[in-house]
């Protein structure tokens, strides 16, 4: 029974083993194969066609990271709701009590954010 | 209404304990943010232990009622060995809370979400303890982590501090993706990830329990076609490889949370780290969940004996895990310089004895009981090592802390009380009469003892050995103490609260040491009520039952 299940997944497998041949092929064989011929522009860093300006990393400010996380949290609450949303008729009060007790304690949340200064810039 | 499943009076009232210590942790963070920054944070430490101490009367309250039920739609098992480890943890959170206030007003970290992150992480403690389904534990696995993480972190301006942080969270997150993958597994092999149900699918097929109820159970959860139980005549399960991997992956998340070695190497950089007011915490309410998890997830879904007795079924696996954690932790400890990492080893040796617990209870349904043990010994370790840090936290100030054994030196002139309490943790860690840890190390060896079997008294044998070397460092830190002449003068800040937690945890110490029946009391009581218990082992638990609830109807107590 069990290996009858596995062969099912043979053509999958095969599929899996091309996949990296064609890979590893890619990766290992071109360098060897493929004539080089290096140039100035060639070794420059492409950006758009026009000269480089400035390096590629720049540092930027920890506080989009609260932005980020703020509206991590929004998003996963959209879609706790949208699915309440769709079948709010049949879950009656309820589902409306208990999507309410969400709510409340995500907006205790905001308003913890808030008031030790999490949505302003400075 | 359809197909709903509402959530009734009576689960909510069962659940009470729980609220409670939500509701507080979100009272303490709005207090926080509207109050002025320059007032003290004091009252919030004890805010926190009122919530906590409710929490802790109702459990108590519940566990002497004989509560068992399902709450959540089978999501939690409110049993008396939930309530047991829940009393653990509570305790832990409540110390952590009055360790706190004098630390970090030294330190200045004044801030109550400190108080908000220890409420909320025993929350998610509290959904391990009660977990009745993988899904639960990973949910109360995750609640309890994230706040630890920031707790570890909140030297805000210390780097090492961020560095314990971060290596807690990048391979705590590491553990929990394992924790995912072991879940989907055996989701994959059985449709279910209920723990009762996972043992019901999965050894159905090697022939253990009884082939017609799992084949009843799979028909019912819609899954039987994949199991394909019957449908060619042989098990699935016949590819080993599967269950295997499923239980790895989950034991090595698990072992990951209780630190035990291979799976240690984060302790020593994350204890030493974080501040010490929270890692006593850290060290037991953890390791607390993380074992109550573990033991619910192996005694109930992989308790048959394919899963548990085979060549390569977990209990061996337990055997060498809690072999080389006594050993490696307790000759690691001797050569650490700082008192901070002697004890993270030291706890990882802890953990090696209370898994020596685990291994006697499991290996056979008639020493069931014996799980009483690691109930016992993570309440008398948990006084201990909470009790060790809050002295730890005594000394210094802004950001110096004491974590070498030179910064204790002289302690003992200038705050004696710190050094007797400090002197009653450390016998008690090394397992010296009269003090608690000596009994904690007496049951779980006993636990192994109890089965027969040599190599489960060589492990017993070689935990003895490896406790008395341990002697030497916890001494080590006594000596310091009392015989050095310090190179610099000692500087302790220590507020009421502090006092509380060291007076709270040395005189348990002293009272489960001499009087260990009160707390094993409670552990039986715990281990007695195990709800999902497998069906062999439910046969022996009602035969000690039976005289118990006698007395209970005899006394005419409600049921």
């Amino acid at each position: 029974m069990g290996a009858a299940v596995l062969v099912e997944y043979i053509p999958l497998m095969v599929l899996f083993a091309l996949a990296l041949a064609v890979v590893l092929a890619i990766v290992f064989v071109t360098p060897l194969v493929g004539p080089k011929k290096y140039s100035e522009e060639k070794m420059d860093a492409f950006e758009c066609g026009s000269d480089p300006i400035g390096q590629a990393r720049s540092r930027f400010s920890v506080k989009f990271y609260l932005i980020a996380i703020t509206f991590i949290v929004f998003d996963v609450e959209a879609v706790f709701v949208i699915p309440w949303a769709v079948i709010f008729q049949d879950l009656g009060w309820y589902g409306f009590g208990v999507m309410s007790f969400f709510l409340a304690i995500l907006t205790l949340g905001l308003v913890y954010e808030w008031k030790s200064g999490g949505l302003e810039w400075d | 209404m359809n197909g709903i499943s509402q959530i009734s009076l009576a689960e909510l009232r069962l659940l009470a304990p729980m609220l409670v210590v939500t509701v507080t942790g979100i009272a303490v963070l709005m207090l926080e943010v509207f109050q002025r920054s320059a007032m003290s944070r004091r009252y919030q430490a004890w805010l926190s232990v009122i919530g906590l101490g409710m929490a802790g009367l109702d459990t108590l309250y519940l566990l002497a009622r004989g509560t068992e039920a399902f709450a959540m739609s089978q999501l939690l098992y409110m049993d008396g060995f939930g309530f047991t480890l829940d009393l653990v943890v509570l305790l832990g959170g409540a110390l952590a809370a009055l360790i706190a206030p004098a630390y970090l007003e030294s330190h200045r970290l004044e801030r109550g979400e400190y108080y908000g992150l220890v409420l909320f992480s025993v929350v998610g403690m509290m959904v391990m303890n009660h977990g009745a389904d993988l899904f639960t534990i990973f949910m109360g696995l995750e609640l309890m982590s994230i706040p630890i993480y920031c707790l570890a972190g909140y030297f805000r301006h210390s780097s090492a501090s961020a560095e314990s942080s971060m290596k807690y969270f990048f391979l705590g997150a590491f553990a929990s993706a394992l924790f995912l993958y072991g879940i989907a597994f055996v989701y994959g092999m059985t449709g279910t990830t209920s723990l009762v149900g996972v043992s019901r699918v999965m050894f159905s097929g090697l022939g253990s329990v009884d082939v017609a109820g799992a084949e009843a159970y799979a028909a019912s959860s819609g899954f039987v076609e994949y199991v394909g139980l019957g449908a060619e005549g042989g098990p699935l399960f016949a590819l080993e490889f599967l269950p295997a991997m499923a239980v790895l992956l989950i034991l090595a998340a698990m072992a990951f949370k209780v630190a035990v070695v291979p799976f240690h190497a984060w302790t020593p950089d994350v204890y030493s780290g974080a501040p010490s007011s929270v890692v006593g915490f850290m060290a037991t309410g953890v390791k607390t969940a993380a074992f109550g998890a573990l033991v619910r997830v192996f005694m109930v879904g992989f308790f048959d004996q394919p899963a548990r007795l085979s060549e390569t079924g977990w209990l061996s696996v337990f055997f060498w895990l809690a072999l080389i954690s006594m050993v490696l932790g307790n000759v690691v400890a001797i050569v650490q310089s700082s008192v901070k990492r002697m004890l993270a080893y030291s706890s990882i040796a802890h953990a090696g004895y209370i898994m020596v617990g685990v291994v006697g209870a499991s290996y056979s349904p008639e020493g069931f009981l014996q799980l009483e043990s690691v109930l016992f010994y993570l309440l008398t370790y948990t006084l201990g090592t909470v009790g060790a840090f809050g002295v730890l936290a005594w000394f210094g100030k802004r950001g110096e802390e004491a974590t070498t054994y030179e910064d204790l030196a002289g302690v003992a002139k200038k705050y004696p009380g710190a050094a007797l309490a400090m002197t009653i943790f450390m016998l008690s860690s090394a397992g010296i009469p009269p003090t608690a840890g000596f009994m904690g190390k007496f049951y779980v060896f006993k636990a192994a003892v109890q089965t027969g079997e040599t190599a489960m008294i060589a492990l017993a044998v070689v935990g003895v050995l490896a406790s008395v070397s341990g002697v030497y460092y916890y001494l080590k830190v006594i000596m310091a103490m009392y015989m050095k002449t310090p190179r610099r003068e000692v500087h302790g800040v220590a507020g009421l609260e502090l006092k509380t937690a060291l007076v709270v945890c040395a005189m348990g110490t002293l009272l489960l040491g001499i009087l260990p029946g009160i707390g094993l009391g409670i552990s039986r009581a715990g281990v007695l009520s195990f709800l999902g218990a497998p069906p062999q082992v439910r046969v022996e638990l009602n035969k000690l039952r039976a005289p118990v609830e006698a007395g209970r109807a005899e006394l005419g107590a409600p049921e």
